[in-house]
């Protein structure tokens, strides 16, 4: 690059003509359009919209990049997304948006404007009609739902459907938050299913270990060891599978968690040893073999790594 | 890829984490320690002590021990704020040239980032020692209801440690990155209950796919732990005035060892149900000779002293709620972060006003810095699809002061930064050529009661009749939460420069000599005298080896066997690395080594030499 030459813009091409035809029509296009949403979405989609295009719009997505030209243009199309946002996920400050921008509005989005405004007339009025039902009937009537529910989630639960179960009692647990059986089983269930997909991680980790994909099986034990941290094993693994990629580097966090669950096994401190070592630490990978040592005098591998060092 | 750390600088313990191949660690400090206290001491001796050192000899040199320095960064002196604090700290703190709060240790005297800095540099070498390389990049966190200047004070700190600041991100919402890191397929609302030493807020916080967008936040910066101790010391020292007559607060040493005795009575009443606090000799009346204190203090005894600041936060959670239109019912999961949410009280407090157990899958010490590390990977790795990204707001409205000293908002409180404003301000008099603009953070209606960041004055403007002139002024928020004010003739387009002036805190120029005395101090430290003598020693025998080496290689030839050659050559590598690296002890044990191998290698080349002379 001769010296004067900007530095070539590190941003993707089609955002890049994106961000340029944003500039272009920044009085035309409708919050709608810019986030992506039907003129009829409701506030849970728009929040996902804003939330999924934040991350192309936001300056942190692409922080320490070269954006040239496009800087400024990022940073306003993030406050634009940001704006169109927060009026549409206000009610009052949305209708008031749909009042005064009804003639700009594509025909699409003007029909659907006019659908979800009865729909909400409409939602309104059964709420209206709910909530008076609601005050006749007594607390019970929720409370009888939500035991209802739960016993669903038992059901779902024996016949192993963990997924129904758990959507089954957040709902219950809603409408009955004081009973401590929902409560309980809830968080029981979602820690069994988080141990669960813990466990078939690890399995699967192992088989790739097999089959030497170590990188495979390093990512694989790392997202084990995250969804359940207590598990020794996946520690471990995660070592083995980095030692033989030669990063010394996750080698040695890997090795030190092992040490840490589980300060028995001797081959998480000789795993730590050599990373220390080849990460010339060698105070620090002495010390771990003097752990070793001192609990297996007699242990050949540490013996000849203290003895080379 | 370059090393960020995260650390969470916080008023009694800091805790510095790195994301360390592809998982997020606590770097122990050298003491094998997760958190190191943020404390700062200067010795009898002279010498700056830091962390587990400082903390140690506080009792007996409490007024050259800096406790809590975090209350006041960015203050100023006059500040209500600060004097109502001053009175509990046991050194001495006085009026610097622009109002800011100095502390005076020995002959020297500091500002609060300054001593900030002793702590960041202690947890920069922390994590240098951990990773074996050198750490430039940080990202650190604060309160979320810090405004502008304890913000900057934050950063400045970091700069005079020698550290890139990349980010400054909030000490709840870094939590909340911790808790989210490898869910990323959930989406939910959660809150973050964060009582620390000194601060206290609250967030709440929608996470979709591995974005993370605070609804609202709020807080109260001089609500924490600390506060919790000082209504045992006082009750302590209340009781102790009527039986004696003396006031154990008026003395620095008694009043260092309350507070430990305190702090430890809290904690231990976080699993008991009561505590004994004993402090023989606490103090000497001239009568009564020595004096002892004893008490009994019970864990009720301890939350009806309490009852008033946690319902203060409760207060704050509701009001953080309203503002980010959601009822506790659908908050999923609440992060309870900082020491102090160990007390049953609180846990129970935040139970009864969720309708649910809060989550415990979070360390309330770590996950601050955990949040921090994660953030400045994310941010350097910059991998848009795949990385956490962070949608924070800012805690404070922000406007100008307008005439009838009313506050006039232009950025609102809980608005997701970046952001920026405009406003278009006009001239008021026939041919006036400037204006002042007075900027202020806060959320009272009269500017007085506000923070005052700072004020400019726009000047060269044209001469016009009144109200022809139109200046546009921007303000922006950083992602950091750090404002910035520009301006510009709006009919002729010219720009304004406008300087902020700092309304407390460090000039660039006081800066600048900060960080090179801190710098000098760490090369100080690095330096040990005897690893010269031994550099030079080392650098000696790499020249005689490369002498001999022509005639070693050439009697290696005829006699002398390759292997010491071999090993004289691994004992150089050697050398060369430790030399390198600085390792002064490995070191001098490679010099020693080389002398005998040198030795032994020239009487063995004059053997060979004879040997070979003989033969012809």
């Amino acid at each position: 690059m001769t010296p004067g030459e900007p530095a070539p813009v590190e941003l993707p091409e089609d955002l890049q003509s994106e961000l340029d035809a944003l500039a272009a029509g920044e009085t035309t296009l409708s919050h709608y359009a810019l986030l992506g949403v039907a003129a009829d979405a409701d506030v849970r989609t728009i929040r996902r919209a804003y939330l999924e295009r934040s991350r192309r719009y936001h300056p942190d997505s692409w922080y320490g990049k070269q954006l040239g030209r496009f800087a400024p243009l990022l940073t306003r199309a993030f406050q634009r997304l940001n704006r169109a946002f927060q009026t549409l996920c206000e009610d009052g400050l949305r209708a008031e948006y749909d009042r005064d921008h009804l003639e700009k509005f594509s025909p699409n989005e003007r029909t659907q404007i006019l659908a979800r405004q009865a729909a909400e007339a409409d939602e309104s009025r059964r709420v209206q009609e709910r909530r008076s039902r609601l005050l006749r009937t007594k607390g019970f009537a929720r409370l009888g739902a939500a035991r209802q529910l739960y016993e669903q989630a038992l059901q779902h639960a024996n016949e192993g459907q963990r997924g129904l179960a758990i959507s089954a009692l957040t709902c219950a647990r809603e409408l009955d938050p004081e009973r401590k059986e929902i409560v309980q089983r809830l968080h029981d269930l979602e820690k069994e299913q988080v141990q669960l997909r813990a466990a078939s991680a690890l399995a699967v980790a192992r088989d790739q270990e097999d089959a030497r994909a170590w990188s495979k099986a390093l990512s694989l034990y790392a997202t084990a060891l995250q969804l359940n941290p207590r598990v020794a094993d996946a520690a471990l693994g995660a070592t083995r599978c980095a030692a033989a990629l030669g990063d010394f580097a996750q080698q040695l966090t890997f090795a030190l968690r092992a040490c840490e669950l589980a300060p028995m096994n001797l081959d998480g401190h000789l795993s730590a040893a050599r990373a220390f070592a080849a990460l010339k630490q060698k105070p620090r990978a002495k010390a771990q073999l003097q752990l070793i040592l001192a609990r297996e005098p007699h242990h050949s591998e540490a013996l000849a790594l203290m003895k080379s060092l | 890829m370059e090393p960020v750390i995260g650390i969470d600088l916080g008023t009694t313990n800091s805790v510095v984490a790195i994301v360390h191949g592809g998982v997020p660690t606590v770097i122990p400090n050298r003491s094998g320690y997760r958190l190191t206290p943020s404390v700062v001491a200067l010795a009898k001796n002279g010498k700056r002590l830091v962390g587990q050192l400082a903390r140690r000899q506080a009792v007996t040199n409490a007024e050259r021990t800096v406790v809590a320095v975090k209350r006041l960064m960015g203050r100023k002196f006059s500040s209500r704020a600060l004097q109502d604090v001053l009175p509990r700290m046991p050194y001495t703190v006085i009026a610097g040239a622009h109002d800011d709060p100095q502390v005076v240790l020995g002959d020297k005297q500091h500002s609060p980032a300054e001593l900030s800095a002793m702590v960041l540099t202690e947890l920069r070498l922390d994590a240098e020692a951990f990773l074996g390389e050198s750490v430039s990049k940080a990202v650190i966190t604060v309160p979320a209801y810090f405004n502008d200047a304890q913000r900057n004070a934050t950063k400045d700190a970091g700069r005079i440690a020698g550290l890139e600041v990349i980010r400054i991100i909030n000490e709840p919402t870094s939590a909340a990155l911790a808790y989210g890191f490898g869910k990323s397929l959930d989406e939910k609302t959660i809150a973050i209950f964060d009582l620390g030493g000194g601060t206290f807020d609250f967030t709440v916080l929608h996470m979709f796919k591995g974005v993370f967008e605070v609804m609202a936040t709020g807080g109260d910066t001089l609500l924490g732990g600390e506060d919790f101790d000082a209504r045992i010391i006082d009750w302590l020292s209340q009781s102790f005035l009527e039986k004696h007559q003396l006031d154990l607060r008026r003395d620095k040493m008694a009043l260092q060892r309350l507070r430990d005795a305190a702090e430890k009575a809290k904690c231990e009443l976080s699993s008991m149900r009561q505590t004994e606090v004993n402090l023989p000799f606490i103090a000497a009346s001239p009568t009564a000779g020595p004096l002892h204190l004893q008490a009994t203090l019970t864990r009720e005894a301890l939350e009806q002293m309490a009852e008033d600041l946690i319902q203060r936060t409760l207060a704050v959670c509701a009001n953080v709620m309203a503002d980010a239109k959601v009822h506790a019912s659908v908050i999923a999961d609440v992060l309870l972060v900082g020491g102090q949410t160990r007390m049953p009280r609180i846990h129970d407090a935040v139970k009864g006003l969720f309708g649910k157990e809060p989550s415990k899958s979070v360390n309330p010490d770590e996950a601050v810095a955990v949040g921090a590390a994660i953030q400045g990977f994310s941010l350097i790795s910059g991998t848009a699809k795949e990385e956490m990204l962070l949608l924070d707001v800012t805690p404070h409205s922000l406007g100008i002061a307008i005439a009838g000293g009313y506050f006039s908002r232009i950025i609102h409180k809980n608005t997701t930064v970046p952001t920026s404003a405009h406003h278009v301000f006009t001239t008021v008099k026939d041919g006036q050529t400037s204006a002042k603009i007075t900027v202020v953070q806060g959320e009272n209606d009269l500017a007085a009661q506000n923070e005052l960041l700072g004020e400019f004055m726009l000047s060269g403007l044209r001469e016009a009749p009144r109200g022809q002139v139109d200046i546009s002024v921007t303000f922006d928020i950083s992602a950091d939460g750090i404002v910035s004010v520009s301006a510009v003739d709006a009919q002729t387009g010219v720009r304004q420069s406008i300087t902020v002036t700092a309304s407390s805190g460090l000039t660039e120029e006081e800066l600048r000599v900060a960080a090179a005395a801190n710098e000098d101090w760490l090369l100080t430290q690095r330096t040990d005298p005897e690893f010269e003598v031994r550099k030079a020693e080392a650098e000696r025998l790499f020249k005689e080896f490369e002498e001999l080496w022509p005639r070693l290689a050439q009697a290696a030839g005829s006699g002398l066997g390759q292997e010491a050659l071999q090993r004289a050559q691994a004992a150089l590598a050697l050398a060369r690395i430790q030399l390198l690296q600085r390792e002064s002890e490995g070191l001098a044990g490679s010099v020693e080594r080389l002398e005998r191998m040198l030795a032994a290698l020239r009487g063995a080349i004059d053997r060979t030499i004879e040997t070979t002379a003989g033969e012809s």
